[in-house]
């Protein structure tokens, strides 16, 4: 068969390019932001995997870590120790703080872990630092320029940087650890804990003890592990939401828009050539299937140049800005693949509208 | 809707089938005040293998007949049949299909398609008839190669000489091998040299493919190898009177003598003249013309 379409589509370089440039664009902000949204919700979610328990208690009504409050009386750590199937209990406090490095005051989300008690030895050490010294994730203190060895100081408490991994970067602060002695030393509200985890006995599903640990604690909310993470990765970006969905439309629509016209006046120049195709026999489905495969090649080079583009994108940002984080999952090119096959279909609505109506006899006019 | 036979034209040979008939074919644009009657009650019957050549002042319709025995446009009333079927009641997908197997159409502005070479814009026609591949490839290039563009395969429509392109329209028009071919004016567009290669061309075609071919021109040099010719005035066919049978009869002899192929007819000098009704009659009765009487066609009914 004779490539009609991609004939058409080489012998405009120059719409080409401005068809594939502008699909292009879409598609890398598309995929930027989505894996910016992706980045965070992953990242958030590791968070609550990486420490331990079973099964998180928060008050009724909290969200997620960073943007919502859990207080919960401290005598429940105990009431949920004594519950059969609970092998070892944990508290978990939390909030933002500002520090103070060499006058410059610098933000990170502080967090302190301590185990209540329990059969067996507990988890999660590598979250409780000496005491005077703080854990810092490394985003955070590559944004900061902050070090091992380097000195935090909050009032007339000051905090040696003991180590530097990553621990969690939620694009709107990172968070660090400190002892649970310090952080009650500062905040500490007496008779309150933020969270409670806790680790059951082996063999039992934590499913199993949600019920019986929300009546154990009144007020409070029982997850798993795995609900607390999707909900508090779900809430914790939630308010991004619309805007990133602003941001998707826009990009779709500006990639639309220019594949759009750059189809319907390639076809609008080739009328008459259609006519043409249509007096010597062509059918009328053919001629929309010239129009959409060419709306499809600009569509899908776009897609491809735009894949390759976000992560070079990624990449390159993610070094600039620390605490840019991403995540590009294979089922989101899949569905920016569909996205982009749908603007290729919609922008051939249009120029095969025109298609349709093109006139064969007009061909005998010189 | 009644036949007016009477005003019928024959074409030459007594053997042949015939492979376009028109009835009463009349094209209204508009309406009203502003109406313009493009082809008026229009009746022709042409023969297999005959090369018919339509002359006619501007706007005197000969391009609306075209695009009515082409299926390009739908007649107001009346009635084309080729090869015994009558397009004018079809479907729009069965005269796309039609046009496609029975019918090839040149043009005076060649009409290629420019983003393809030659041989693809041969080979585009193919695909559209459902031939692909390597078949319609090879077909192309043999079409291209007998009309001696076997070295310009893969040139552009822009950087081929208007001579040349008029071949590789005429090697699409012949692609799926039609019936009938259809062609607007040409020569027209061609320098006095590509004019006369492209008339041989398609005298070539009628001759020795025994295609029919109707061509609307000024050229008289086609009139040299016609097999008739046809004038057309303000939509109709000139000199016919529908109500004056024997007029009709004697002008429809003239045309054809004069029109007939060189054979039958020697010097062309009366035919090179503008054909009026006036210079026509009253025939020459040569033999020949006594001789074809028997199946001119309004002593057929
Ligand atoms: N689509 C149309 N709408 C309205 N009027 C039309 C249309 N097509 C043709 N006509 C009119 O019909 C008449 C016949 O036109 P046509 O094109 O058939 O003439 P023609 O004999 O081919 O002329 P020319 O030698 O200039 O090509 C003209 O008066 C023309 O203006
Ligand atoms: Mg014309």
């Amino acid at each position: 068969m004779v490539p009609i379409a991609r004939r058409n589509l080489l012998a405009d370089k120059v719409k080409l390019l401005v068809a594939v440039g502008g699909v292009t664009l879409a598609i890398v902000l598309i995929i930027v932001v989505h894996s910016l949204y992706q980045g965070v919700r992953r990242e958030t979610d590791s968070f609550i995997h990486n420490l331990p328990g079973d099964i998180w208690i928060t008050q009724r009504g909290t969200t997620d870590l960073v943007f919502s409050n859990s207080n919960l009386p401290s005598t429940a750590a105990s009431a949920v120790r004594s519950v059969e199937e609970v092998k070892r209990v944990y508290t978990l406090n939390g909030r933002l703080m500002a520090f103070d490095v060499s006058g410059r005051e610098v933000r990170t989300y502080v967090m302190a872990l301590e185990f209540v008690g329990g059969a067996g030895s507990p988890e999660g050490t590598e979250f409780v630092p000496e005491k005077g010294t703080i854990l810092l994730d490394h985003t955070f203190a590559k944004q900061t320029g902050l070090h091992k060895g380097d000195t935090l100081t909050y009032g007339d408490k000051s905090f040696e940087v003991a180590d530097v991994r990553g621990i969690g970067n939620v694009l709107v602060t990172q968070f660090a650890f400190i002892r649970a002695e310090s952080f009650k030393e500062i905040f500490g509200v007496p008779g309150t804990v933020n969270y409670i985890l806790v680790k059951v006995d082996d063999g039992v599903a934590p499913e199993s003890i949600l019920q019986k640990l929300a009546d154990t604690v009144p007020g409070s909310s029982v997850y798993t592990t795995q609900q607390f993470a999707s909900r508090a990765s779900e809430k914790g970006t939630g308010d991004f939401l619309p805007i990133i969905r602003v941001i998707l439309a826009i990009s779709f629509i500006v990639g639309l828009t220019v594949l759009s016209l750059v189809i319907y006046s390639a076809t609008i120049e080739r009328a008459r050539e259609y006519a043409i195709m249509k007096v010597i026999g062509a059918s009328p489905l053919g001629l929309y299937r010239i129009v959409i495969s060419q709306s499809m090649f600009i569509a899908v080079v776009g897609f491809g140049l735009g894949v390759g583009l976000a992560f070079l994108f990624n990449e390159v940002a993610g070094n600039l800005v620390p605490q840019f984080i991403t995540y590009i999952r294979a089922q989101d090119i899949a569905l920016v693949f569909g996205i982009t096959v749908l603007m290729s279909i919609v922008a051939s609505f249009m120029p095969i509208n025109r298609v349709a109506r093109v006139e064969p006899a007009t061909v005998f006019r010189a | 809707m009644a036949m007016p036979a009477t005003t019928e034209t024959g074409g030459p040979r007594p053997q042949a089938e015939v492979i376009l008939e028109v009835h009463g074919l009349t094209k209204v644009f508009g309406s009203g005040r502003a109406a313009v009657r493009a082809v008026d009650g229009l009746s022709l019957s042409v023969r297999r293998g005959e090369l018919v050549l339509v002359m006619g002042p501007s706007g005197s319709g000969k391009t609306t007949l075209l695009t009515l025995i082409g299926g390009l446009l739908r007649p107001t009333s009346g009635i084309v049949r080729v090869n015994g079927l009558e397009i004018t009641s079809l479907k729009e997908r069965q005269l796309t299909k039609f046009r496609r197997h029975y019918l090839g159409f040149i043009f005076q502005s060649f009409n290629l398609l420019e983003s393809l070479n030659a041989r693809e814009n041969v080979e585009a026609a193919l695909n559209f008839a459902g031939v692909g591949g390597r078949k319609a490839r090879k077909r192309a290039v043999q079409l291209l190669s007998d009309l001696g563009m076997a070295d310009r395969l893969r040139a552009r429509p822009r950087t081929l000489s208007g001579g040349e392109r008029q071949r590789v329209s005429i090697a699409r028009a012949l692609a799926n091998d039609p019936q009938l071919i259809l062609a607007d004016e040409p020569t027209a567009n061609l320098d006095s040299r590509h004019g006369h290669e492209v008339v041989e061309l398609l005298h070539d075609i009628t001759r020795q493919q025994q295609r029919t071919i109707i061509i609307v021109s000024h050229d008289h040099r086609i009139r040299d190898v016609a097999d008739r010719v046809l004038w057309l005035q303000d939509g109709r066919f000139e000199g016919f009177d529908e109500g004056d049978t024997q007029q009709s009869a004697l002008l429809d002899t003239a045309r054809i003598l004069y029109g007939a192929s060189p054979d039958a007819v020697p010097p062309r000098a009366a035919a090179s003249q503008p054909i009026a009704p006036e210079a026509m009659a009253p025939p020459p009765p040569p033999a020949p013309a006594a001789k074809r009487g028997g199946w001119l066609p309004w002593r057929r009914a």
